[in-house]
């Protein structure tokens, strides 16, 4: 455990020396600014002015969102090159080389890509948190515990990279993970949509039916975002067949590090 | 120390290493010779756990090469060695010295010790990216020597480094082996080789054709460049 420990902080502190990490950073920090703007203006709903603590609350909502999927994209792309950069630059000879299980070094390659995953997320998540407290006077008491519920969603798409990159070039194994997230959102958005309080009642019949296997088998990334939401309040849940979202990706999680470890231990450096 | 039975690697249709045996014991300076592409590398890359024999089996103490317990007390440097370039080549050791085991303080104090032993002293705050490829050998070797390895396995120890930075490796290989190291080299450097090795064995097209005490293959009068090329040109005929 320690050994994992360790790992996963040299990749920390090996993440924090790209030059990729401070785009994002910036990047970030320019979207903090973006999003701040949307707590000042002035808004109106059939004519009627909104109050700030109700504009806070909604624009924490949307910003919510948001960010859970830029960080599924900063996820993607700072753990996309992982395992060949270390074996371009000789990392992976300088810890196998030594008496450590190959599972201890990717697993906690993948965890500190997760560590710095999280950390944009959570600290862009706080400031909007502070925002929203500071510009609008609310506190919104499960929006941190909200954050830390969409990680499992950055440990599904780094294991799904970093095992895709042992076997796919680069680029395409973050596109594919991606694409498996994309497909998740549009699934799982029909079905909240479907399944929210406005339209229910209204539905016409031939869309009132059981979602299709693949869709309830699919990843829940959208889902197990939306329950994470819920814990902000407001927010109507509705799941997906007989798994919860955050069990299904959990699962999920579990066997990509599987199937990661199997693959890396066969590997040939 | 090192037990190599039987052992063959293939790619495909192509047979990198072909029904290798050889033993290496405690003590020994062993050199694995060989013209390019003759397996050596591959066989190395076995001993260190980076690849699966096709069949046989490779043992360190017993131990067999592919569980990396057998790596506890193994210095290693790769041919082609590389630091990646944001480190500098005190991080880089450090970072060597965590994963032997070592506490911080005994860390530091093994770190200069290594540093004076490959000529390092004084330019370890350098990063790597602007480091020679001499420089970066010396680190490597640095980098191998450790936490007290019991066994050095140097894969062209060499490479990159000019007449003078040779002399030193050979000098601390010397020191190492009277010492009472054992150190498994693979090189190209025969002349180097012959100073500093007590066995030998020579390799081409997968095989090891030519295997013993440097002082049993290398007859009265020659040398074991003489040797190296007989056995290349013979297995060529």
């Amino acid at each position: 455990m320690s050994e994992l420990l360790r790992i996963a902080g040299f990749t920390l502190l090996d993440q924090i020396r790209q030059r990729s990490f401070y785009i994002m950073l910036g990047m970030c920090i320019l979207l903090v600014l973006m999003l701040r703007g949307c707590y000042g203006g002035n808004y109106s709903v059939n004519g009627q002015e909104l109050d700030s603590a109700t504009v806070s609350a909604t624009a924490s909502q949307v910003a919510f969102h948001i960010i859970a999927n830029i960080s599924l994209l900063i996820a993607a792309l700072l753990s996309m090159n992982v395992i060949s950069r270390d074996h371009g630059d000789g990392s992976d000879v300088l810890f196998l080389s030594h008496a450590l299980p190959r599972r201890s070094y990717i697993l906690g390659r993948t965890l500190g890509v997760w560590a710095v995953s999280f950390l944009f997320m959570f600290a862009l998540h706080l400031t909007l948190f502070f925002i929203a407290l500071t510009k609008g006077g609310v506190m919104i008491p499960g929006y941190l515990t909200a954050s830390i519920l969409c990680s499992l969603n950055l440990f599904f798409v780094v294991f799904c990279v970093q095992l895709l990159s042992l076997h796919l070039p680069d680029f395409l194994a973050a596109l594919v993970a991606l694409s498996i997230a994309g497909v998740s959102y549009i699934s799982d958005s029909m079905h909240a949509v479907l399944n929210s309080q406005m339209l229910q009642g209204n539905i016409p019949s031939e869309f009132d039916q059981a979602p299709a296997l693949w869709r309830v088998a699919w990843p829940k990334i959208m889902l197990l975002q939306q329950y994470a939401a819920s814990a902000m309040g407001e927010v109507h849940f509705e799941g997906m067949g007989p798994l919860h979202p955050a069990l299904n990706v959990g699962l999920y999680v579990l066997l990509f590090a599987s199937l990661l470890i199997w693959s890396f231990s066969k590997r040939e450096l | 120390m090192i037990s190599i039975q039987s052992v063959s690697k293939r790619y495909g249709g192509l047979v990198a290493v072909n029904e290798v045996s050889c033993s290496i014991e405690k003590g020994e300076v062993f050199a694995l010779l060989g013209p390019n592409g003759a397996g050596k590398t591959t066989l190395v890359r076995m001993l260190m756990g980076f690849s699966q024999p096709s069949s046989g089996k490779i043992e360190i103490d017993g131990i067999p090469a592919h569980d990396p317990a057998c790596r506890k007390r193994v210095g290693y440097l790769a041919e082609q060695h590389r630091i990646p370039s944001y480190l500098s080549g005190r991080e880089y050791l450090m970072r060597h010295a965590a994963l032997c085991g070592l506490a911080r303080a005994e860390a530091k104090r093994s770190v200069a010790e290594v540093l004076e032993k490959v000529g390092m002293a004084g330019k370890e705050r350098q990063r790597a990216g602007t480091c020679s490829k001499g420089m970066n050998q010396r680190l490597g070797l640095a980098a191998a020597l450790l936490g007290n390895p019991k066994l050095l396995v140097l894969d062209e120890p060499g490479s990159g480094l000019d007449p003078l930075g040779m002399r030193d490796v050979r000098v601390v290989l010397e020191n190492l082996r009277s010492e009472g190291l054992t150190i498994f080299l693979n090189s190209h450097l025969l002349s180097e080789m012959e100073r500093v090795c007590s066995t030998a064995a020579i390799m081409v097209q997968g095989k090891i054709v030519v295997q013993g005490g440097i002082d049993v293959i290398v007859g009265e009068g020659e040398s074991l460049e003489d040797v190296f090329v007989r056995s290349v040109e013979g297995s060529h005929v």
